[in-house]
């Protein structure tokens, strides 16, 4: 029992996670005519794969991308966002059917 | 201007400027042939600036950022650039008129991405959309 909880925590910390992701994404790509406007992107994984190996709790970093800068100092890559908005939303997908997953395992233990 | 759904939201500012920006460039095109007389007033382009959202509560670049905004808008030279048309009616005595400062080329270009702009903005909100659907599709 406890080991469903907990996995249901570690994947509760992933869904926070990809949803800033989304979040972050949507605003890059919505300033990608913003003269001076730096990417930012979100950094989770290793961070969790650490709190899972040796304790501790684990964080979402929003950092920036630091990719080079155009002419009026922005430097959002349309390709780069677009790309990532497609992976970060078949993560979502996996974390949420994994999560659906954990919820029928315990409804059929609670049912048994 | 923070939900839940955010991420549609942050979209929502990209098309909402984009269309300003879009709205602009269509009265930029539509007045570029406004003559008018040396020195009344003659019609200015307008330049769209944009800006970050910034969340009120947090110093820039530290938190979700939550879209992008009009900032401003820049307008073009006040006196127009003056051309010789003698038989023009509004022309003064020296036979001059003023039309507007409007490069079709650089509204042409700006219109592109403008549009392309919209798109991806769109397409964000479309791909938001599935992905919050789907966590609603979280059950037993």
């Amino acid at each position: 029992m406890a080991d469903a909880t907990q996995a249901i925590g570690i994947l509760q910390f992933a869904l926070d996670a990809v949803v800033q992701q989304q979040q972050v994404i949507a605003n890059n790509i919505a300033n990608q005519d913003t003269a001076g406007f730096q990417a930012n992107q979100v950094t989770f994984e290793s961070s969790l794969a650490q709190a899972l190996g040796s304790g501790g709790p684990a964080n979402v970093q929003v950092s920036p991308e630091g990719l080079p800068s155009g002419v009026n100092g922005n430097n959002v890559s349309i390709s780069t966002e677009m790309t990532l908005m497609v992976k970060n939303n078949l993560e979502n997908q996996t974390v949420d059917n994994a999560l659906s997953g954990q919820f029928t395992i315990l409804a059929d233990a609670l049912s048994a | 201007m923070s939900s839940i759904w955010s991420a549609i939201d942050t979209a929502g500012s990209g098309v909402t400027v984009d269309q300003s920006w879009i709205d602009s460039i269509s009265s930029n095109v539509a007045n570029m042939n406004d003559a008018a007389t040396p020195g009344t007033p003659v019609y200015q382009a307008q330049y769209l600036v944009a800006g970050e959202q910034v969340p009120a509560n947090s110093p820039a670049g530290s938190a979700l950022g939550t879209g992008v905004q009009v900032e401003s808008i820049d307008l073009g030279p006040a006196q127009g650039q003056i051309v010789h048309e003698p038989n023009n009616p509004l022309a003064n005595a020296q036979g001059d008129v003023a039309y507007p400062v409007v490069d079709l080329g650089t509204q042409m270009a700006n219109l592109v991405q403008a549009q392309t702009s919209y798109q991806a903005n769109a397409k964000v909100m479309a791909d938001s959309k599935t992905a919050y659907e789907a966590i609603l599709n979280i059950r037993a």
